[in-house]
């Protein structure tokens, strides 16, 4: 089987808000090609993680490095629009479309640093997501939830990223959409690309995930594959709970 | 020897004017500095304050000097008959004046208080200019534009016209003690504690069960009631009025620049900061030629402002400041209405 | 842009613009029957420039989220920049800086034509000083964005502050023209042309004809920016939600410019357009007009564009029917009346705003 590049490496990472440290410490690796899920309870710091990732808060300590070029370079002082242009991407929790743009336009902000290719990008992205191109002119407040989840993530991949981070995917959407929410995730990362999530849902994520790291209080506390999180009887109790 | 009389000839018309000013400060500082209320429509208080006890304390007009004009009160007659001494009348008129500003704030508050903080600073600028538009035009007021004129003195017999201003400055200050002990002793009340936690923090305070809207109105009556009074102070010191004395730049702006520089939300920045702008305004005066444009002055408050609020929003004296908690949250320092 | 497309997104609009011309009819109809059809089509006429000011008032608004008093006194400044272009003879008494002089004024230098263009009462070299004064108004407002509110917006200020800095700007911006051009009236050169009688017993002046036309042409414009360009893509965006459009990798800074730029240019248009029409300007004279200005993006719904020209609209043609029953000094009393009531009784305005 053929080696799979790493495309991200977080290393010893100590990052928070003002004077408050919320990472301890964290250490996390994606390869080309999978899907991560991080859980932990509230408060254990996935999202800060995600949004010092995203360059969105300073790492006080430690080294995050992305490929770029071939190369794992260090982007602990890269800017969103830099980091966008390497092919990192990012869908927030909520809030997460343009409301009052319409479909078609919240994909051609996707696609904001970049003209070139643009068009092509919007078509693959009907064809992933037929219901979209059926309502493009609609303005994106007109769409359900699920359908808002897909618009946010097809945006997210107008610029054909090579890591694309999703916070709390499944966050305020009824039982029966999550897992379609889900499905929509693989979809998108048949595409070809790798998909870092944070979840609270923990079962739904790591059942289609190739790895998952558990994170409690702002420091690692156990990795390994999917399959394996789910079946450990300790991390269940400790951080699956009833979900 | 006459140059030193003349030096302090001009000081005492300093701490007159500069006095007055203070007492504006001070009223808006309720406003602003303890609670949080932009208000750029100072000049209705003053004009009503000012108005109000010109007309209660005028003699009868005649037909020369006056249009058709309602005659209220002429009070110093009046009230001379019984022999009071003193001129009592003076502070009739400001119980007056202080009665028709806590009305006018009431009413004004009662309406436009529920607004958002800059929806409402529009609207105290809407309201000022009504105000100083219907004493503009409903001449039988106030004599419309032609003004009102020969406003009496308070213990005008008793002080030759030449050192009278010694006197009215002393009385200023005096005057200006009394409302800073007053206000000091209101903001360090627990009412005060109400309307400094409105400031910081409105949606927290009204959380914690308090009636944000009555206690901002009761904050904007006082303060109004105390511009008031400035009116008052105004009305007898220089003696004549008419609209235009309520122009924005003398009746409103400079009063902000005034706040500002010496510190909102701190009685003594207030106080001190009218000193000093008025020190500046009136010093440019001996500027030689065009450095001492009245236009020139405008710049002057604009360009004050503005490097105030860029550099050191706090003033000269700023605030005691109170440790805010600190929270987690990225968005929290932005939601601090920061004041200071 | 592909017509078809233009034509497809216009259907989605359709059912608002119905309602809005219907209003606009019947409400003709009520004018005729008052017989105030007259100041009616002034009213709408004056109303479109001062739309002018109000979407680049309420475009701030959704982006930078702050009230911009300063606005009233760009337009003023914008005025005295056209002063120069607009007088064969630019006479500067009553200042302190120089004994009373007098220069000539561009037109004459550039052997253009006289005033009284065709209909109108001015000539082409006002016109010339449009795109001058946009381009002086927006490095202005680039210089302000970059050292006073930006500044204050990373400290963490809040909205009152910028509003109170802008304050300070207004006083500034109107103290440097007071003290270049003294506080005296002004006007521009003009030939009298007498009204055109468009029948129905309505005559208007013909410049309020041009001003109107061409205000209505600079919304189109800025409708078409803000519906069909990148940038104006990004400016709606960027009001919708800063953090996301960030997060997309658009510029927000760069977006916070380019509003600022829009609002400066249609700002200085409207400025020199009312002091056409006004006869005479002053240095107040863009502090007044900022309440029928806050009125109209209030009443259209704050942050968003298409209230504030149909607010604008409104107070227009309200302040001028009004000086039918009311003695014409309280036009400005009328505007202000709206306002408070649309922020008591609907804050949200008519169509909906972010606030």
């Amino acid at each position: 089987m053929k080696k799979k590049n790493k495309i991200l490496e977080v290393n010893n990472v100590f990052s928070g808000y003002g004077e408050t440290e919320i990472l301890h410490g964290v250490s996390i690796e994606i390869y080309e090609n999978e899907i991560v899920t991080i859980i932990g309870p509230n408060g254990c710091g996935k999202s800060t993680l995600m949004k010092t990732i995203f360059g969105l808060i300073r790492a006080t300590s430690g080294n995050i490095d992305f490929l770029i070029n071939d190369e794992l370079t260090s982007i602990n002082n890269y800017d969103t629009e830099n980091l966008i242009k390497e092919g990192l991407s990012y869908v927030p929790q909520s809030d997460n479309v343009f409301p009052s743009l319409s479909i078609e336009e919240n994909l051609e902000m996707g696609s904001f640093i970049k003209e070139e290719g643009m068009s092509e990008s919007i078509e693959s992205m009907y064809d992933l997501f037929p219901i979209l191109k059926e309502k493009r002119k609609d303005p994106a407040n007109q769409l359900s939830g699920g359908q808002r989840q897909m618009l946010a993530f097809a945006r997210a991949m107008m610029l054909k990223p090579k890591l694309i981070i999703l916070d709390e995917p499944s966050a305020g959407l009824a039982p029966n959409l999550v897992s379609s929410v889900f499905e929509t995730i693989l979809t998108i990362h048949k595409a070809g690309v790798s998909v870092l999530i944070v979840e609270q849902n923990a079962k739904a994520a790591l059942e289609k995930s190739n790895r998952g790291y558990v994170l409690a209080t702002g420091e690692n506390k156990a990795d390994g594959t999917g399959k394996n999180l789910l079946k450990n009887k300790e991390i269940a109790s400790l951080y699956l709970g009833r979900k | 020897m006459d140059f030193i009389l003349s030096v302090f000839n001009y000081l005492s018309t300093y701490v007159v004017i500069a006095g007055i000013y203070a007492i504006f400060s001070l009223g808006l500082n309720i406003h602003w500095g303890f609670t949080g209320i932009f208000n750029i429509g100072i000049s209705a208080f003053f004009a009503l304050g000012a108005y109000t006890a010109a007309i209660l304390t005028s003699s009868s007009p005649s037909p020369e000097m006056f249009e058709d004009f309602i005659w209220g009160g002429n009070l110093p007659q009046n009230m001379g008959a019984f022999n009071l001494g003193l001129d009592l009348w003076y502070f009739a008129g400001m119980l007056g004046a202080i009665l028709i500003c806590g009305i006018a704030a009431t009413i004004i508050g009662w309406i436009t208080l529920k607004l958002r903080d800059d929806y409402f600073a529009i609207s105290s600028l809407g309201l000022a200019e009504t105000v100083r538009f219907i004493f503009l035009n409903e001449k039988w007021i106030a004599n419309g534009s032609r003004g009102m004129y020969r406003i009496p003195k308070f213990l005008g017999d008793w002080f030759p016209p030449a050192y009278y201003n010694y006197f009215y400055g002393f009385f200023i200050l005096l005057l200006i003690f009394i409302l800073y002990l007053i206000v000091q002793r209101a903001i360090n009340s627990p009412w005060g504690r109400v309307l400094k936690s409105i400031r910081e923090d409105e949606i927290a305070t009204a959380a914690g069960g308090k009636n944000v809207f009555l206690f901002k109105l009761q904050s904007f009556v006082l303060g109004a009631c105390i511009m008031g009074i400035g009116g008052v102070v105004y009305a007898h010191g220089i003696r004549y009025l008419d609209p235009l004395t309520f122009d924005p730049l003398m009746a409103t702006f400079i009063i902000w620049a005034m706040l500002m520089v010496g510190g909102s939300g701190n009685n003594k920045g207030a106080i001190i900061g009218a000193f000093i702008v008025w020190a500046i305004w009136t010093w440019t005066d001996f500027l030689p030629g065009f450095l001492a444009d009245p236009n020139l002055k405008f710049f002057m408050i604009g360009l004050l402002i503005t490097l105030v609020i860029v550099f050191k929003p706090e003033g000269i004296i700023g605030e005691k400041k109170v440790k805010l908690s600190s929270k987690t949250d990225l968005e929290s320092d932005k939601n601090v209405k920061a004041t200071n | 842009m592909n017509s078809y497309k233009l034509i497809s997104n216009s259907f989605n609009i359709i059912p608002t613009y119905m309602k809005v011309m219907l209003s606009f009819i019947i409400s003709l109809g009520l004018a005729f029957v008052l017989g105030v059809q007259d100041l009616y089509v002034h009213g709408l006429l004056i109303g479109t420039v001062f739309a002018l000011g109000a979407i680049g008032i309420t475009l701030l608004y959704a982006i930078v989220k702050f009230a911009h008093v300063a606005h009233g006194d760009f337009m003023t400044l914008a005025a005295y920049i056209a002063f120069p272009f607009a007088v064969s003879v630019v006479k500067i008494e009553y200042v302190s800086y120089a004994d009373n002089f007098s220069f000539t004024g561009l037109f004459p230098l550039l052997g253009l034509d006289q005033v009284g263009l065709w209909i109108f009462t001015f000539g082409l070299p006002i016109l010339l000083a449009i795109p001058f004064a946009m381009i002086i108004l927006s490095s202005i407002a680039i210089l302000l964005e970059i050292f006073v509110y930006r500044k204050l917006r990373n400290r963490g200020s809040s909205d009152v502050m910028l509003a109170m800095s802008s304050f300070g700007i207004a006083i500034l911006l109107r103290g440097i023209v007071q003290t270049i051009f003294g506080t005296q009236l002004r006007s521009f050169d003009r030939i009298s042309k007498p009204f055109l009688d468009l029948g129905l017993g309505i005559a208007v002046p013909p410049d309020l004809i041009f001003l109107g036309l061409t205000a209505i042409f600079l919304c189109f414009i800025t409708h078409y920016i803000l519906q069909y360009t990148k940038i104006g893509k990004s400016m709606r965006a960027t009001s919708d939600n800063p953090d996301l459009a960030m997060v997309t990798g658009i510029n927000v800074n760069k977006v916070i410019i380019n509003t600022w730029i829009l609002a400066a240019c249609l700002a200085a248009c409207a400025g020199i357009l009312v002091s056409i029409f006004s006869a005479q300007f002053m240095p107040q004279m863009g502090w007044k007009l900022l309440i029928p200005i806050f009125a109209a993006v209030v009443l259209g719904g704050v942050g968003n564009a298409y209230g504030a020209f149909i607010g604008a609209l409104i107070v227009g043609i309200s302040m001028e029917v009004s000086t039918e029953y009311i003695n014409p000094a309280y036009k400005l009393a009328i505007a202000f009346i709206i306002m408070l009531l649309v922020l008591l009784v609907k804050p949200r305005g008519l169509l909906g705003g972010k606030d």
